[in-house]
Parts: C-alpha cells; structure tokens; sequence
C-alpha cells in the first residue's frame, strides 16, 4: 500500500476524500499534528498546511479545520483496526504504530494504578510522525563504521525528528546485505516501537536487508537477551537507547561478542556525555563511533563524526 | 368427487406444513442461540488470549464454525477489510441487515436482533478487561435465552405440528 492510502486510512471518511484529491506532497510530509478543536497541522519539512473548510489543503490559517473528540475518537478506531484492546500495551507507552511504520503518538488524560499508567482516556490530541524509507542514506557513515576493516559500536546521536532511524534502517539493511567493506551479517533488531522494521501482523514492512532478524515490541534488554540466546547475531540493533537496564544488556550483548548498533537522543557531543548511561558506555570504551546529524537542514543530515573520545575522524 | 378429495388433501397438507414448518423455526431458532454462544466464545477467546486484532480473531474464528456465523464472519472481515471511513458499530449494524433474511429463516425476531447488534457497541474500542466483561454478560444473556427456547422445545413443536394437522382437517370439514 503506499504512503498516501497508509496515511489516509486513519482520518475520518469526509477527511479521506479530500486527502485523496488534494495536491499535498505525501514524500515531503513529516507530521501531522491533531488537537481537539484546534485546526490539523501537516507539516512538510519546515511548511505547515492545514485542511480548509473547502475540502481542500490551504496555507491559510483562516480557514483551517478544527477536529472534534469524535472525530479523534473514529480516528483512534480506524488506527487501532477496530481492535484498540491489542494496543493497550502500546498506548500505556503513549503511542501506535501503524502500517508503514508511522508512529501514532497520543496524549490526554492518564488513568492512573498506585502511581503507574495504567492506561489513557479522553486522547484528545494525535502526532502522526511519517515514517520514509530512504534506501543509501546511511552510505556516508558507512565508511567511518570500520577500523581495521572491523565493524564498531556504533551510535547515531541527533534531535528529535532528524532522521536517526531513517539512517539506522538503511545501516541495517546495508549491513544485513553486506557491503564493500565486509560480507553480510546477521543483523538481530530489537524494534521496541515497531519504528525500525515497522512490522505489520509479524512482518516487516520495511527493507532491512535479507539476514535480519526482528524482535518486535519487545522491551531493548528483553529482546537483546532473547536475540543473542536464539538468533546468535553478529549485530545488535535498537533504537532509542537510555531506558533502565539498557546499560546492562548492551554491556552484556558486547560482552558475548555482538557488535551494536543504536540510536539515541543527544544534539551534541556535550549533551550526550552528560547522560549517566552514555557516559558509562564511553568511559568504558564499549561504544567507539559517534555520528552525529546536523540539528538544522535536510533531515539525516550527517555533522560529524567522531570516537568515542570525542575526537573527529576523517578518512 | 375426486376433485373435492384433491382440494381437500392440498388444503390438510398445506396448512399442516405450516405448523411444521413453525415447529421446524422453533428448533431453528434455538440451533442459532447455539451458533451465537459458540461464535462469542471462540471470539472471546481469541481476543482474550490470542490478542489479536478484530479482524485476525474473525479470520480464525471463521473455519471452526458452522452455518450463520461462518458467513457473517467472513462478512464482517470483508467490511473491515475495506476500511471504508466506517465506524465499528455501523459496520456492525450495516452487516447484520444483510443477512436479514437468513436472520429471519432461523425464526430470530426483533430481540434477537437487537443482543446480535450489541458486540457492534463494544467490540474494538474498549480496553481489553472492560470488552471481556462485555462479552462475558452477552454470553450470559444468550444462554439464558438459550435455556428458555429449549425448555419443552419437543413438546411445543408436537403441539405446533398437531395444531397444524387440525387446523387443515377442521378447515376441509367446514368446507366440505
């Protein structure tokens, strides 16, 4: 299914059509925000657009349609296929995921268990992050990837929404298919969030190369312990490092000869060093590739590079 | 003569197969109950421990069942797979008037209609605790109702059927 039919699957009918038919550049489009009662926002790289009362896309603020909570109530229906009690887990965590890998992020008011989230109710507001496979984008990183012609622990360290695991996916395909600097490994995916492969009833929608095995919605240090037991992986992947017990199951997944591969959230190397967990993993010389993407411009933008030192690396 | 005795045979077995055919919907109707409570069960436990989606659940359901409820499964999967911008209920509702017809074949009346349109109110947009309790009370309501159709079910078709035969031998006695 394309991108524009996964999209317009999850708006109400009357919306759909008028997404069908509008001149809206899907490729470009990176988010789209719903509030209740406030106008839905598409942003397409830096642009925002809006829905017009005309039934067609405007700039226009003016004119700008407003959702209600029933319309994000039949939104809620359509993302979860008419099955919101096999998302629960996922929406105690705040967010779906859906066909094609877009992420569904939801707020509104939490039901609370002695102190924990049990669940949401009243969602009042929708992030839909798109999610763009862009096949070669990891190809400037790949080089820095190696010392020696060995493989190394490697983060890839950026703002929100700059393009980590679009880059992470294509590294992993790359990796898993092999490259000109080595032959293809296999790749084990912890893919918490169903963002990286974004697995749709077990498989996964995206291309992440033919010697890659996926553990889907499993929490990282779960999955890494059971990827290592049963799938043996050269490669580790995840997205997203810094949850509790991370550190123990990365620590561990190197310790048994598996190379790793993450992403984590950080805008600059100053940042990332004041994270207890990261700074553990470098003061341990466990992880010794830094890529870092540029905060501004086109997303997966690559800054610059570096060890685990903090020391640039130029080829 | 032989032209009275011909009307009058057409007459008995025309009124009589109505009362067979009433006592025939009396047990039809029961037979659907027992549909209905097997279909909700395996449902149930297809949402509750298989956590799949709806749609997954009805597409395992499906081949383990009979009659009524083989077809309106696959029906329903056939709606919900076209994800038309209809809400869950109104895809309910909207299947259940198409098998209007094998609906009253088996006798169902407007009662029975109404418990078949309930899943449509909760199935999909609750948590899963809350739609197990849901299920749960529905599955309550169709065995009672279940246990009241059976209840001298023998006995009131024999009478329906016994009632029918009299009925035809006393309207060609008058007309006669």
């Amino acid at each position: 299914m394309e991108l524009k039919e996964q999209i317009c699957r999850i708006f109400p009918r009357n919306i759909r059509d008028t997404l069908r038919s509008c001149d809206l550049d899907f490729e470009r489009l990176s988010a789209i925000r719903i509030r209740a009662n406030k106008p839905v926002i598409f942003s397409l790289q830096g642009e925002e657009r809006y829905i017009s009362g005309q039934k067609s896309m405007t700039g226009n603020l003016k004119n700008a349609l407003c959702f209600s909570m029933d319309d994000i109530r039949e939104m809620l229906e359509f993302i979860s296929n008419y099955s919101l009690y096999a998302f629960e887990e996922e929406m105690r965590q705040g967010f779906m995921t859906i066909q094609g890998g877009h992420r569904i992020g939801i707020a509104g008011n939490t039901i609370l268990d002695r102190g924990r989230v049990t669940g949401i109710r009243y969602i009042s507001c929708l992030n839909v992050r798109v999610a763009h496979q862009v096949l070669g984008c990891g190809d400037g990183c790949l080089p820095y990837m190696y010392e020696h012609g060995i493989l190394q622990n490697t983060l890839i360290v950026s703002g929100c929404g700059r393009g980590k695991t679009t880059i992470l996916r294509d590294l992993i395909r790359q990796l898993s298919n092999g490259t000109s600097f080595q032959r293809g490994l296999n790749v084990g995916v912890v893919d918490e969030r169903s963002e990286i492969a974004a697995s749709c009833r077990g498989v996964a929608q995206m291309n992440l190369g033919m010697r890659t095995d996926v553990m889907d919605g499993c929490t990282k240090p779960a999955g890494m312990e059971m990827l290592i037991r049963s799938m043996a992986p050269d490669v580790i992947a995840v997205d997203e490092l810094g949850g509790s017990g991370d550190l123990e199951a990365v620590r561990s997944a190197i310790a048994r000869g598996c190379k790793l591969l993450a992403t984590i959230h950080a805008s600059d190397y100053k940042e990332l060093t004041c994270i207890p967990f990261i700074k553990k993993l470098l003061g341990e010389h466990l992880v010794t590739r830094l890529i870092f993407l540029a905060n501004e411009g086109k997303p997966g933008l690559i800054q610059y590079i570096c060890n685990g030192e903090g020391g640039e690396i130029q080829l | 003569m032989i032209l009275r005795f011909i009307a009058s045979m057409m007459i008995l077995a025309g009124i009589s197969g109505i009362g067979f055919e009433y006592a025939s919907r009396l047990g039809k109707r029961r037979d659907w109950y027992e549909q209905f409570i097997e279909f909700l069960t395996l449902l149930k436990q297809e949402i509750r421990y298989g956590h799949y989606e709806l749609f997954d659940c009805l597409e395992h359901v499906a081949p383990g069942i009979n009659g009524f409820f083989k077809n309106f499964s696959l029906s329903m999967m056939d709606r919900l797979s076209r994800a038309d911008g209809m809400g869950m209920n109104k895809i309910w509702e909207e299947t259940i008037k198409a098998f209007d017809l094998q609906l009253d074949e088996y006798g169902c009346h407007g009662e029975d209609k109404e418990l078949l349109k309930k899943p449509g109110c909760f199935l999909g947009s609750c948590r899963m605790e809350q739609q197990d309790e849901q299920l749960l009370c529905l599955l309550e309501a169709a065995s009672q109702k279940k246990a009241r159709l059976s209840e001298g079910l023998c006995e009131r078709q024999k009478a329906v059927r016994l009632l029918g035969i009299c009925a035809g031998a006393l309207i060609v006695l008058i007309l006669l």
